[in-house]
């Protein structure tokens, strides 16, 4: 049954991404679906594109290990589904049409007149996208191995097949197209699971009473890292969320900007079911661990899986898995493309240089191709460093874009010194204490995260450096 | 709003979260969430009314309102004491998670999309 769903849904994805390249005539389409996205599909290629396999398979995890800690990286969405539109939508679609801007280093190239902040944004954009993409096609071929039963390297290099047949040949466009299609069958996939995992633990109140049992820190508010970590979480997940581009640059792509007005309600409904597995699942597996009524996990990221394999109908469970494959490829398809067009359009523009729309075209499907090769051979070969790099690529996009971003698209009074100073310190601060904290030569205190500590620093030295008005200044217009 | 005064709350907010990761170093004293659930809210509020711009009053304070019910339902967490084993439940959890649940996830996930929809003519649309 796994089996056959999953060979279905691969063809699927494939078949709609073979449509969508035949409408594919211009780096235009292959950047932004030709400006031609309409809401509902705008709204759910934005849902499926922000959560990656980490909502159907980390996340339960790490509920089932910290608790109600866990529910910080999601809670901040109550938020963020509507920052997204109030801080960035309306104006970057806005600027996109105006200036036919296509990516966002394109929108910083405009705000602060730089081509520097273009460049170094861009090379921010392509370390974070290396990173994520080794740590996303690596959980793509451990769903991929669950659904058709090979080899991990097989598996590995299938599913990376899959995403380069609609990616690199429909770019944007199939992935919007793919991305309605994946998005929609997450949100079905974790509203039945929650269901099961409700009715598996006998309600919430019962599933409360049995996890206060172990430990009632779990289900207490902070859960059971404390406050500070849940805060810390908060912090970032929510102010990070306004840095990501491969979400921002979504804003180009849709049709009508007066659509804008109800995405923040069904981006949000949206939300709401496709992370209702999340808790759900996290808490029912705890429940059931501490009633005796499932051995302990081995590994927590086991919740999920072991969660379908006992309690859910094979079927159910297939379109799970497909569901899983689906986050973690609509998410990979935004890297590629992101990824594809920092290196032919954004560096060379910076550099100035510009391709025509035919070798844009071309070389953008080129760069495509490549990087998917690239994660794809980080994935096999770099063990333990591949959960490294994908823990520092949300970390990094946050701290190199939010300020120059989110409050230099806001802020009259933002400067060209102060978007080059935010970007080069969160993207040389970011790598310098992972890279540290990786190989153990600095320890952070319990709270105390490097993305938190580069996010409020690179905002700090933004506002600092502006504030210092030394520099000419140029309202956005 | 005037961008000058959400500027100033943004930079209050980044100055608490330095002082509470400060803190974190120095042991994590009793103020440490505090000051990092004041900072963070008050980030988040610097940035929502920067987005909402300066002639947009029903943004800017569905923005406050979400922002306050955030910070209120981190208080009421860092107030409670913790919870205990049969301790009491609303909505199938323990109290003051579904208080906190409630004030900063209830809250603004309803009001921010609908005082949106309903100010966009107004004060998204023209500007």
């Amino acid at each position: 049954m796994i089996l056959a769903v999953g060979s279905a849904y691969f063809a699927a994805c494939a078949l709609i991404g073979w449509l969508a390249a035949r409408r594919t005539k211009s780096a235009e389409d292959f950047f932004l679906a030709g400006r031609s996205v309409g809401l509902l599909p705008f709204a759910i290629a934005a849902m499926a594109t922000t959560l990656s396999g980490f909502a159907f398979i980390g996340g339960p995890g790490l509920v089932y290990s910290i608790g109600l800690t866990a529910l910080f990286i999601i809670l901040p969405a109550a938020l963020t589904n509507t920052y997204g539109a109030l801080v960035l939508g309306a104006r970057m679609r806005a600027l996109g049409e105006k200036h036919a801007l296509v990516t966002v280093p394109d929108a910083l190239a405009l705000r602060y007149g730089s081509r520097a902040v273009q460049g170094w944004s861009a090379v921010a954009i392509l370390v974070g996208v290396i990173g994520y993409l080794g740590t996303n096609i690596l959980a793509l071929a451990l769903v991929v191995r669950a659904l058709v039963g090979v080899e991990l390297t097989v598996a590995l290099w299938l599913g990376t097949g899959v995403l380069l047949a609609y990616s690199a040949s429909g770019g944007i466009l199939a992935g919007i197209w793919v991305d309605v299609f994946q998005g929609a069958l997450m949100a079905v996939a974790s509203s039945i699971v929650f269901v099961f995992a409700l009715d598996s633990g006998s309600g919430l109140a019962a599933i409360t009473r049995a996890i206060e049992v172990v430990n009632p820190a779990l289900v207490g508010p902070w859960g059971a890292r404390g406050a500070m970590v849940a805060l810390s979480f908060f912090f970032v997940f929510a102010v990070g969320s306004l840095g990501q581009p491969h979400i921002a640059h979504k804003y180009y792509m849709l049709k009508d900007a007066r659509r804008l007005r109800w995405y923040p309600a069904l981006m949000t409904v949206a939300m709401i079911l496709a992370q209702l597995l999340f808790v759900g699942v996290g808490l029912a597996v705890k429940a059931l661990v501490a009633r005796g009524e499932m051995p302990a996990l081995t590994t927590p990221d086991d919740a999920t899986p072991q969660f379908l394999l006992r309690y859910v109908p094979e079927f159910v469970s297939a379109l799970v898995f497909a569901g899983v494959a689906a986050a973690i490829m609509s998410t990979v398809n935004s890297f590629l493309n992101i990824g594809a067009a920092a290196i032919t359009r954004d560096i060379p523009k910076a550099l100035g240089r510009t391709l025509d729309a035919t070798q844009g075209l071309r070389s953008a499907r080129l760069w495509t191709v490549v990087l998917a090769a690239t994660g794809a051979i980080t994935a096999q070969l770099s063990g333990t460093l591949v959960a490294f790099l994908g823990i520092f690529g949300y970390g990094l996009f946050a701290s190199t874009l939010v300020p120059a971003l989110a409050i230099g698209l806001t802020w009259e009074g933002g400067t060209k010194a102060a978007a080059l100073a935010s970007i080069v310190t969160g993207l040389l601060m970011t790598l310098a204490l992972e890279v540290t904290a990786y190989l153990r030569l600095i320890s952070l205190p319990t709270g105390v995260t490097v993305s938190g500590l580069t996010l409020v620093t690179t905002l700090l030295t933004y506002l600092l450096v502006s504030g210092a008005g030394r520099f000419r200044r140029k309202p956005v217009r | 709003m005037r961008p000058a005064v959400s500027i100033g709350i943004l930079t209050l907010g980044a100055v608490a979260v330095v002082g509470a990761y400060l803190l974190g170093f120095a042991g994590a004293p009793a103020m440490a969430p505090w000051l990092l659930a004041i900072g963070a809210t008050l980030v988040l509020t610097g940035l929502g009314l920067l987005g909402a711009g300066p002639r947009a009053p029903r943004l800017a304070a569905a923005v406050c309102v979400a922002c306050a019910c955030t910070m209120l339902g981190f208080a009421v967490a860092l107030t409670l004491a913790p919870h205990a084993a049969g301790g009491p439940l609303m909505f199938g959890l323990p109290r003051a998670t579904a208080l906190m649940l409630l004030l900063t996830g209830g809250v603004p996930l309803v009001l921010l999309p609908l005082a949106y929809a309903w100010a966009f003519p107004h004060e998204v649309e023209g500007e």
